[in-house]
């Protein structure tokens, strides 16, 4: 038998007020994001900076009439002065939604090819299958003139996108690694060669730390024997196996963005884009640890690009924004923000010394990289590498 | 003598217990104070993370539509899993057991092969444009299952004399309902909206296939935020969001839950 302990009426009226009151500070709180007041054509172009152009009239009008940018990126890592500065300037509220892995939205992309974003920030790989897919958007390079006059024409021509048509590239990340210099002496012989990695266990004594991504690790391998990453020659990938194989014992760990592990200073040598880690080590104190090697056989290059995919409703926004971010201020920002290598011709001058120290590989480095293409990431040089990644990661 | 032994083997191993449990969040919610960007090793206490994260309007509009989302869901798939439950325990009728055992599919099926259904299902089938709408069905479709089986597992230990005893009495159905049946089940009301909230708040997985533009919930950016995020101390302060509106949101429903106890 249920019998009632108490007798005062359930506050249910009350449970709901607070449900409602949740309801009420989430709806008034959503204007917080509305962005300034928009500004007429011409007042745009009286504002414009010495040394930029404007976009044309047509873009500006309809970017400006779309009212919001929807932005596909990752969190926490440009500096927010870029898009704040772009929301005030031109009073187009930027609605940013954040992404955990490239591949991932890749997938959401293939799975809705609506997906109604004006900008996504993302790969050679993923700009590959866009366009296979028929999902991106041409750029109207009359709709970007700073990016036309500032970015360097060598990146123009670049391999991962003949004809310079469906992107436009922000930053340039070298796959290399760095070493600890509390535990590893830079002056080994055997650095900054692919050398002191795969064959200087004895210094580092198991403290290594590779990429947790198939390519990318493989494709460096391939680097180490002198061949091209994007190599699918049996006899030379079995030997990037045999390769990776001999050295998985001195392998700590397999994983893309070992912070923790860096700063706790367990990891003497990792492999990874080298900008990410000098940035981490200038937070341990005055003195970088840290110190990047740039193999002389090369290494994976990773260009980051904005690429404006078909679902989107508001694309002469993105145009519109990209003219902006090459503005030589903005795009210094940025590079002083992230610390990685650019194809931007007008802004070493705006740089930090610790920017430059971080970003810049020797001279003439870029060409002994390469970036990841079609034949290692498809068809049979996928299938190869999956092996040997299996194999690796058993 | 023994007998103290064993009371004390049994309060270690509770205590062990206690600590497995809860020594991770305690470290992290005591190293979210450390002034140390990367928390390897203890510097000085500070407060400046909490007001970084407070400060940082991406962060907080996160938290918002987690906690929108999360509210939304509890309610709803509250109400239909206790109904559903409800009428799968009174009700006799053909398919009964059949269904039963398949609302059991959202719950078994891997999260991310549902997501990418159901994101299929709205883009290419239903023609939904993806928002909170399709967050919340789909958060919904995947908890209601809960309550289900909570109202289930807590109908087969009440006593149905008394429903029956209300109707004899001269109490309609609707009646029944209010005074006797939802009191009844309100432990299970309030167990399965204690287990849907923080389950809806913390949802990665289902959320990142069926959001739609400025969606993005404190799950999503927290993940992207791992990435390049120089600040781990900042992503402790986070996740400690993520165990204390949970559990606010549990003590919450459990003060509800006093308001009106049952004993047997």
């Amino acid at each position: 038998m249920f019998t009632y302990l108490e007798k005062k009426p359930m506050r249910w009226s009350l449970f709901a007020s607070g449900l409602i009151l949740i309801f009420a500070f989430v709806i008034a709180a959503s204007p917080c994001l509305a962005a300034g007041q928009l500004k007429t054509y011409e007042e745009y172009v009286a504002s414009i900076p010495k040394g930029c152009e404007p976009v044309p009239r047509e873009c500006f009008e309809q970017a400006v009439k779309g009212k919001t940018f929807a932005m596909y990126d990752w969190a926490a890592w440009w500096p927010e002065e870029l898009y704040k500065g772009f929301e005030n300037l031109f009073g187009i509220k930027i609605v940013r939604d954040n992404y955990p892995d490239i591949d991932e939205a890749l997938a959401k992309f293939r799975l809705n090819p609506k997906t109604p974003y004006d900008y996504w920030l993302t790969n050679p790989k993923s700009l590959h299958y866009m366009k296979e897919w028929n999902q991106l958007e041409m750029v109207n390079h009359d709709w970007i003139p700073n990016v036309n006059r500032y970015l360097a024409e060598d990146v123009k021509q670049a391999s991962w996108d003949p004809g310079y048509k469906y992107c436009v590239l922000t930053t340039l990340g070298y796959d290399a690694y760095v070493v600890n210099t509390n535990f590893i002496d830079k002056k080994d012989p055997r650095m900054p060669s692919w050398k002191f990695v795969f064959e200087g266990g004895d210094v580092y004594k198991g403290k290594l730390v590779m990429r947790n991504e198939m390519n990318r690790v493989i494709g460096n391998t391939l680097k180490y024997l002198g061949y091209s990453l994007n190599s699918t020659d049996p006899a030379e990938l079995k030997a990037a196996e045999e390769a990776l194989l001999k050295l998985k014992p001195n392998i700590m760990s397999f994983d893309s963005w070992p912070k923790r592990a860096v700063m706790a200073q367990e990891v003497w040598v990792v492999e990874g884009v080298v900008h990410d880690y000098l940035a981490l080590g200038s937070l341990i104190g005055p003195k970088n640890p840290f110190y990047p090697a740039y193999p002389p056989e090369g290494c994976l290059l990773s260009p980051m690009l904005v690429v404006i995919p078909k679902g989107g409703n508001n694309p002469a926004a993105c145009h519109l924004f990209l003219n902006y971010l090459y503005r030589p201020e903005n795009f210094a920002t940025l590079i002083n923000g992230v610390a990685y290598g650019h194809g931007h011709i007008q802004i070493e001058d705006l740089l930090t010394e610790q920017a430059k120290i971080w970003m810049t590989p020797p001279e003439g480095y870029r060409q002994k990289c390469e970036v990841l293409m079609p034949p290692a990431f498809t068809g049979e040089g996928e299938k190869m590498r999956a092996s040997i990644w299996e194999k690796l990661k058993k | 003598m023994k007998s103290l032994r064993t009371d004390r083997l049994l309060l270690v191993l509770v205590v062990g217990g206690y600590l497995l449990l809860w020594g991770p969040i305690i470290v992290l919610g005591i190293f979210s104070f450390n002034s140390s960007a990367f928390g390897v090793k203890w510097e000085s206490l500070t407060a400046k993370w909490y007001v970084e994260l407070f400060q940082t309007s991406a962060i907080m509009d996160s938290v918002v539509r987690s906690l929108l989302i999360a509210s939304v869901t509890t309610m709803v798939a509250t109400g239909i899993g206790t109904i559903a439950g409800y009428g799968l325990f009174k009700y006799k009728f053909a398919g009964r057991r059949f269904l039963r055992l398949s609302i059991l599919l959202p719950i078994t099926v891997p999260y991310v092969i549902m997501a990418g259904a159901l994101l299929v299902y709205f883009t290419q089938i239903i023609h939904v444009p993806l928002g909170y709408p399709t967050i919340i069905i789909a958060h919904i479709s995947f908890s209601a299952p809960l309550a289900v089986f909570v109202t289930l597992g807590r109908m087969q230990r009440i006593d149905w004399s008394l429903e029956e005893a209300s109707i004899d009495l001269g109490a309609d159905r609707l009646t029944t309902w209010r005074k006797v049946t939802i009191p009844l089940l309100l432990p299970a009301i309030f167990a399965s909206a204690v287990l849907i909230f923080p389950w809806s708040f913390n949802d990665f997985t289902i959320t990142y296939f069926v959001a739609g533009v400025g969606t993005t919930t404190l799950p999503l950016y927290l993940y992207s935020m791992l990435q390049y995020s120089l600040k781990p101390v900042l992503i402790n302060a986070i996740s400690l969001i993520f165990i204390i509106t949970p559990t606010i949101g549990i003590l919450v429903l459990s003060y509800f839950q006093r308001e009106k106890q049952f004993t047997r």
